[in-house]
Parts: C-alpha cells; sequence; structure tokens
C-alpha cells in the first residue's frame, strides 16, 4: 500500500516527454489496426444535412473554403462528404476561399470531388472564382457585387464569360451558404454579414475549437445545423452513404455509380478511431492527474 | 497532391524536426521554424499580390485595351503600362492576336480612383522607413474605420438583439422536458450575463445569481476545453497519417530512415552536452 | 500634428460613418462607393501582406548582417524566402499536354498516356479503360494530360507532345497562365506549398496536441467545485462526441430507466441547454463590447491604433 501511495505521488512529477510518447503511441496504433466503430449521429450535423438535402436541384450553393494545411484533417473530410452531398443531388456549387490556403483545399477537394469522382463540367456544374484578401470585406462586397470583387476567377478567366455565374450577382442570389471554416474570417463572418442581412440560409463545418463559439447562432437558427470536428465529418460522411444506400431523396443516376467509392474513401471514418482513443487517453491521465494530487495533499496534511 | 520522392522527404523531415521539439530544443527544430517563417511571409505575399493587386488594382487602373485605339491620355497611361511590361512582363502581360497587340490585364472597366487605393498601399508599406512611417497611419485609419463601420452594425445586430431576440422563450411549452430545458437555457444566460457586471457590488442574493452564472461559464469552459482537445488531437492525426504514406517503398522509406538518423543525433548531442555540463 | 493625428482620425470617422450608413442606404451614392470602398480595403490588406514580407526581411536581414546570435537560422529564413518568390514570381512550371485530336492510332494512343499518367507503377488493363473514357474525343479546346509528376517543366511538356505527335496524335502544349500558377497543378509553386509550407504549418499545431495531454495531466485538478464542474463537462464532451462514448454506453440502451446516461445522450444534452447558454451569454457580452469599441474608434476617442 505505502508503495502504491508513493509511486502515485511520484506520478506528479512524471517527466512531460512520456505523457508524449504515450499520446503519440495511442494516436499512431490505431491508424495502423483500423477500428471499427459504430458511428451515431447527432442533431446538429443530422440539421446540416437535412438543410442542404432539402435543397431543390437548381439550387446554386457558395461554399466557402477557409481552412488551411493545419487544420485539413478535421474539415477536409467535410468539405469531400459535402460535396459528394451536393453533386449526388445535381447542385450547382460556388466555391470562394476567404484563406489563401483555402484555395489549395477548393482546388484539392473539387480535383477529386467534381473532376474525378463526377466527371462535372468547370464552369458549368461547377467554379472556384479563388481567393481574395480582405476578410470580411470581401463578404460585403458580395452582397452588392460578385464582379467587383471577383473579376477573375482562380483560373484566370473573366467571371462574365463562366456559364454558373451569368444568374448570380450578389450574395442574396444563391440558394445556400456553406462555410468550411477554420477560425477568422469564417463562419461568424458570414452570418454577420451575408447570412443575417439577405436572409440566406447558412451553415458551417467548423473546427472543433471553433464549434462551441457558434453554437449560439444555431440554437437562434441564424445558422442550419453544423459540422463540429472530426466527429462531425465521420456523421455526414455516414448519412451521404446512407442515404444513397436507401435511395431516400434527390439522387442522381451517376451518383448511385459511386457508391462503392463513397463508402472506401472515407477519411473521417478511418481516423474516429485514434480520435477515440486519444480522447480516452487524456481522460485517464486527468483521472490519474488528480489521483496523484489528492494523494500528495493528503500525505502533506498528515505532516 | 503528387509531391515526388524528394518532396516527400523534405516533408518528412520537416515535419520530424517540428516534432523533435517534444524532446528539446535542438537545431532541427530550430532550422525547421525559420524555414517556415520565410516560406509563410513569402506565400502570403505571393497569394495576396496574384489574387488581388495585380487583377483587382492593376485590372482597374490598365484594363486591357487594343492601342491601336488608343488617343491623348490614354495613350499616355498605356505607354506607363509598357514601361511595366518592359521591367515586370509577367506581371504586366501583353498580348498579340491576330496581329493587335493589347495592352491591360483583365476585361474590368477603367477606374482611376483605385490610384487613391495603391497610394494608401504603399504608404502602409512606408511604416519600414522611420522618417516617413507615420504616413502609414493614413492607411491604418482606413482599414480601422472600415472595419468598425462594418462590425458595429453586424454584432450589434446579429450577436446582441438576435440572441437577446432567440433567450425570449416560453416559460411553458405544454411538454415537461422542453420547458425545463427553456428555463435552464433562460436563467443560465441571465445569471451568465449577470456574471459580467461589475457597476454593482455581488452580494446576498445577488451574489447567489453571480454564482449560478458562474457554473453555467464552468460548464461552457469544460465544454470549450473538450472540444479544444478533440481540435489538436484530430491535427496530430493529420500528420501521423501523412507519416505514414511517407513511409511506404514508393517513396523510398523516408519516415523511418529519416526517423532513425533523427533519434541518432539527437541522443548524441544529448549525451556531448551532459559531459560538458558535468565538467 | 494635423497631418499625424488630425488626418488620420478625419479619414476613421469618415469611412466608419460611409460604412455605417451603407447598411441602412443601398442607394446612390452608398451603394456604389461602398462598393469600392471594400475594394480598396481588399487592396491595403494586400499591401499589408508585402509589408509583412518586407518586414521579415528587414530583421532577418538585420540578424544576418551583424552576425547576430543564430545568424545562421536567419539565413535559412531568407533563403526560403526568396525560393518561395521565385517560384511565385519568376519560374513557373504547370506546363501540360493538351490533346486535341487521337489520330488514327488510337490504342497506342490512350497505353502511352495511361504510361504517363499512371499512379502506382502498374498499368493494367483498367488504367487504359479509365484513360480510353476520360480522353476519347477531345472537345475542341483540347484535353489536358496530367502526368503523374509533381512539377511540368516545358522541356518535360515538350518531350512527352513529341512521343504523343510521333503516335500519330495531335498534342499541343498547354500552360497555365501567371496568376493561376499559385494553385494550378503541377507548378514549382503548388510544390513548394505542399513540400514545405503544408507541413511546417500542420505539424506546428500538431504540437499542441502533446502539450494539451500534458497540461490536462498536471494542470487540470479538482481543488473546488467550480474545476469540478469544469472537469466533469470537458470529460463527457470528450467522450460522449466520439463513437467510443456511445460503444462504451451501449448497454444501457437495452434498459429504459438507464437510457438516459447514454454518454452521447447527456452529452447532447449537456452541449444543447447549459453549455448553449453560458455561449450565449458570452456572445452577447463581446457583442456589446465589440459595438462599444467600434463607435469609440468612430468617434474618435479610441486613437491606440495610431
Amino acid at each position: 500500500m505505502a508503495k502504491i501511495t508513493k509511486f502515485l505521488e511520484k506520478l506528479d512529477s512524471l517527466d512531460r516527454r512520456i505523457i508524449f510518447l504515450i499520446i503519440g503511441l495511442v494516436v499512431l496504433f490505431p491508424l495502423l489496426v483500423p477500428l471499427d466503430l459504430p458511428i451515431e449521429t447527432t442533431q446538429l450535423t443530422e440539421d446540416a444535412f437535412n438543410a442542404i438535402d432539402q435543397l431543390p436541384q437548381e439550387a446554386k450553393v457558395l461554399v466557402s473554403f477557409e481552412y488551411g494545411p493545419s487544420t485539413k484533417p478535421e474539415l477536409h473530410p467535410m468539405a469531400i462528404g459535402m460535396l459528394r452531398h451536393l453533386f449526388s443531388k445535381g447542385n450547382k456549387v460556388i466555391v470562394m476561399c476567404l484563406w489563401p490556403d483555402g484555395l489549395f483545399m477548393a482546388n484539392e477537394a473539387l480535383e477529386q470531388v467534381a473532376h474525378r469522382e463526377f466527371g462535372l463540367q468547370y464552369g458549368v456544374d461547377y467554379v472556384n472564382l479563388g481567393y481574395r484578401p480582405g476578410n470580411e470585406a470581401i463578404i460585403k462586397g458580395i452582397t452588392k457585387s460578385f464582379e467587383a470583387n471577383f473579376s477573375i476567377d482562380s483560373k484566370g478567366i473573366s467571371i462574365t464569360k463562366i456559364p454558373i455565374m451569368h444568374d448570380i450577382q450578389t450574395a442574396k442570389d444563391v440558394d445556400f451558404i456553406f462555410s468550411l471554416s477554420a477560425g477568422y474570417p469564417g463562419a461568424i463572418e458570414w452570418v454577420l454579414y451575408a447570412g443575417d442581412p439577405l436572409k440566406v440560409p447558412v451553415s458551417s463545418g467548423n473546427t472543433s475549437i471553433q464549434v462551441n463559439q457558434l453554437l449560439p447562432y444555431v440554437k437562434s437558427g441564424q445558422m442550419k445545423g453544423i459540422i463540429a470536428g472530426m466527429p462531425g465529418a465521420t456523421e455526414y460522411e455516414t448519412m451521404v452513404v446512407e442515404k444513397i444506400k436507401n435511395n431516400t431523396g434527390l439522387i442522381t443516376e451517376h451518383a448511385k455509380t459511386l457508391l462503392p467509392v463513397f463508402e472506401t474513401e472515407r477519411n473521417a471514418k478511418k481516423f474516429i478511431g485514434a480520435q477515440s482513443i486519444a480522447h480516452l487517453a487524456i481522460v485517464i491521465f486527468i483521472i490519474l492527474g488528480n489521483i496523484s494530487f489528492f494523494v500528495k495533499r493528503k500525505n502533506q496534511r498528515k505532516y | 497532391m503528387y509531391i515526388g520522392i524528394l518532396g516527400a522527404w523534405i516533408a518528412v523531415f520537416l515535419t520530424l524536426s517540428i516534432l523533435s521539439y517534444l524532446y528539446e530544443d535542438n537545431v532541427f527544430y530550430k532550422l525547421a521554424e525559420h524555414i517556415f517563417v520565410g516560406v509563410s511571409a513569402a506565400h502570403w505575399a505571393t497569394i495576396a499580390f496574384w489574387n488581388q493587386l495585380q487583377p483587382n488594382l492593376f485590372g482597374r487602373l490598365w484594363p486591357q485595351a487594343e492601342i491601336a485605339t488608343l488617343e491623348g491620355f490614354q495613350k499616355f497611361w498605356y505607354g506607363i503600362y509598357h514601361v511595366l511590361h518592359v521591367i515586370f512582363g509577367k506581371i504586366f502581360p501583353e498580348a498579340k492576336v491576330d496581329g493587335v497587340i493589347y495592352r491591360g490585364i483583365g476585361d474590368q472597366p477603367q477606374n482611376l480612383s483605385y490610384l487613391i487605393a495603391l497610394l494608401l498601399g504603399v504608404f502602409m508599406l512606408f511604416r519600414l522607413i522611420p522618417k516617413i512611417g507615420w504616413l502609414s497611419r493614413w492607411s491604418l485609419a482606413y482599414v480601422v474605420g472600415m472595419a468598425a463601420g462594418l462590425r458595429l452594425y453586424g454584432y450589434m445586430s446579429s450577436d446582441v438583439v438576435g440572441q437577446i431576440h432567440a433567450t425570449m422563450l416560453p416559460l411553458w411549452t405544454g411538454d415537461l422536458a422542453s420547458s425545463i430545458n427553456n428555463i435552464i437555457l433562460i436563467v443560465g444566460v441571465l445569471s451568465g450575463l449577470f456574471y459580467f457586471f461589475f457597476s454593482v457590488e455581488h452580494k446576498g442574493a445577488l451574489k447567489v445569481v453571480s454564482k449560478i452564472g458562474i457554473y453555467y461559464l464552468m460548464i461552457y469552459f469544460g465544454a470549450s476545453f473538450g472540444f479544444a482537445v478533440m481540435g489538436r488531437i484530430s491535427l496530430l492525426i493529420g500528420r501521423f497519417n501523412d507519416l505514414i504514406l511517407y513511409s511506404g517503398k514508393q517513396y523510398g522509406f523516408a519516415t523511418p530512415i529519416l526517423l532513425v538518423i533523427m533519434i541518432v543525433v539527437l541522443v548524441l548531442t544529448t549525451r556531448k552536452k551532459k559531459p560538458e555540463e558535468e565538467i | 500634428m494635423f497631418w499625424k493625428r488630425t488626418v488620420p482620425a478625419i479619414i476613421v470617422a469618415a469611412v466608419g460613418v460611409i460604412m455605417l450608413l451603407s447598411w441602412f442606404i443601398p442607394h446612390a451614392p452608398f451603394g456604389e462607393l461602398e462598393i469600392h470602398a471594400t475594394q480598396w480595403y481588399d487592396i491595403i490588406a494586400s499591401f499589408a501582406m508585402l509589408l509583412g514580407a518586407l518586414n521579415l526581411l528587414k530583421l532577418q536581414g538585420t540578424k544576418v548582417v551583424k552576425r547576430q546570435k543564430g545568424w545562421p537560422f536567419s539565413l535559412a529564413a531568407i533563403l526560403a524566402f526568396f525560393m518561395t518568390l521565385l517560384f511565385g514570381f519568376m519560374i513557373k512550371g504547370g506546363y501540360y499536354p493538351n490533346l486535341v485530336d487521337l489520330g488514327h492510332n488510337e490504342e497506342a494512343v490512350f497505353v502511352k498516356i495511361a504510361e504517363l499518367t499512371d499512379t502506382d507503377g502498374k498499368v493494367t488493363e483498367v488504367d487504359i479503360d479509365e484513360v480510353r473514357i476520360l480522353y476519347t474525343s477531345p472537345s475542341a479546346e483540347g484535353e489536358p494530360i496530367l502526368l503523374h509528376k509533381a512539377v511540368v517543366s516545358k522541356k518535360a511538356a515538350n518531350k512527352v507532345i513529341d512521343e504523343l505527335n510521333a503516335l500519330g496524335a495531335k498534342v499541343e502544349l498547354g500552360e497555365l497562365k501567371w496568376g493561376a500558377h499559385v494553385q494550378g497543378n503541377q507548378t514549382y509553386y503548388r510544390w513548394v506549398f505542399y513540400t514545405f509550407f503544408t507541413p511546417l504549418s500542420a505539424t506546428m499545431f500538431a504540437l499542441l496536441a502533446f502539450f494539451v495531454a500534458s497540461a490536462s495531466y498536471r494542470a487540470f485538478k479538482i481543488r473546488n467545485a467550480e474545476a469540478t464542474v469544469l472537469l466533469v463537462s470537458g470529460i463527457l464532451i470528450m467522450l460522449g462526441r466520439v463513437p467510443l462514448g456511445a460503444f462504451l454506453t451501449a448497454w444501457t440502451q437495452d434498459i429504459p430507466w438507464l437510457s438516459w446516461f447514454h454518454l452521447p445522450t447527456i452529452q447532447e444534452w449537456l452541449y444543447q441547454y447549459p453549455n448553449a447558454a453560458g455561449a450565449r451569454a458570452i456572445m452577447i457580452g463581446i457583442g456589446l463590447g465589440i459595438v462599444g469599441t467600434s463607435l469609440r474608434v468612430i468617434l474618435g476617442i479610441e486613437k491606440s491604433f495610431m
């Protein structure tokens, strides 16, 4: 008993490099040996999914990429899942970026989904308007004029020559705004400067850190659901697969043929096992740390 | 994005160099950190230039025009463009189509008032020169005024009025569970707001309200902490996934080889340091 | 003093008032003014990024020139800076063979394209079929062929063009325009972004995972009731939001009176109600603070930015 007490006291001054090593191993092993855990969907992700699912086929959706390589593991699977959802319904997608790195992320996502998976036509089915610096000023700007802010797209083509933009003059002309947001500028700015003033529905996929800040907007109806971090991305991927499997709602014929691809190429599902084990490890660390703290405090009080 | 074998080795080296900080601050980490600083600064400047300055500033000062049709002031103005083309051909392109020479960028209508924007932008750069650095205050004033004007209405409308409106919930909805939830929400918002109200001393009944507010805020901070952990772990998963990808044969076993080399070097450096410290 | 303090104050007030009024008055001149005002803001913001780059050069350059402590690392920063600028403004890559016509020997062309675009070192019938579907009847503008290379230089593209033209196809040289090259395929700039910037940026943030674990262990102690509430809330969210939480408490779903103790259920309630109340209180508080500060700035009371 005395040995255990002494050990628990020593734990309090554990070299932090041991903690780093344990965390590293705990994250690495589930990536090498994937866990297959059941996915339960949450209300917030379902709300975001349903808001997009209810859009008619001719709807045009503005998707804004506001993340970079540092937050790619959380947001890129969401981007892929959401683009698959939109294109499988036959919706048109207008992409823009408020982060410079978002441009690269957008191209990657569109290359994979729009070009390789769906074989869609650039300029007709989707367009990437590119990045503009200016943060919320860009959002405010497009509420008055897309052309003034995005005179050319990311390929250098004049916006006036892009078919999908012919009947879109301002942000009010889009049917839905979706923000893939890792910080500032991001979902908050879309709600403040476009969603609320123009009454255009807004939803977003966010890093876990930002999710709690956005919850009041979701609760008040200013945002239609939210895809929260990697667990949210996993849920969304699952819902897209289930939708096509169960043949519910609007689905194009080509999307039905892509079901095997959607089922196998799911990054979020691959990662969520590692996320789960890492969370458990941290909870165990917190419990151990507190046990050690209490034992130490008790012994100090004795003397 | 395929980056080739050389790219994979560089990416793995840089990733492991940053991760080596977990052992101790070392030369690999410092090198990677400085490379990051250099690449980031140039990256942001390059992207801002090609995505905004070239098409939207220079494109409005010099939209594409057929030089044969230019007269008077426009001829002089596009003459300046030609000089810029000679010096910086890639930024100020000229095109020849069926024997017709075009000068300019894009097809936006010309707007020479953007010379003021150019001037304010250049004033911003004067911050680097102490004697005339005060001119950057004009540019900053523009930016600050713009942000203030945008945010005042935006935050008042969405964050204050919008949220207060959403808190006006019925105390009794006909269903016990949702009624309790509504009461929890309303009490939480009011007590949480009251906690930050310092014009009145928090004593007696007010102290109880403030205390309730603290507990609500603690729940919020605890949830935020949980989400923060979630976010950070996700980032680590992404890096490990890339390291696993680059450990394969097609990338020349970059990860295991570089990992072993780095561990050996760090251990040897630590050993070398210890005897020196003992002396 | 007039030029250094009064003129900036006038600019702040004027721009702030115009932006504020433009929320309420969409008609001329405010509508038009707002469009151009936001564009000017974007342009000045771009110059701010150039300023950041030049400032970096100034700081790191000073260290190198004066041989201050750590100057070799500063030299590395400067070299990395100029390497990125070189690929951003001087050397582009981004050339591609543009297939205009297949010619008479279609199958041989498909096989060759499959070899050039193959990603796993083995060309199979499936790969050739995919190429056949993708490149049958190229459009009038041509179909760009995405080679399996990190960067495609003019020389590399011309080599491929000669090989395909020799098989009877008509292939022309295509290239990405300057401007589009910063994010286009197979340019040197994009290679720098994915080789240098991406791993560095992502790993810097990933380091935080380790520190958050270490901080949780060392600092997260139950010293009082408030800390306990914070801790319990954090743990419920961490376990309840991942599938593991659902897996560990799946058994509670079979017992009606225990079903509320299903971790995702508790987590969802905590998140949507008590947590949302706290979040809303903080949001209203911050919103009021921002409104107050913005007013102070426009009225010239707040001058700290000068």
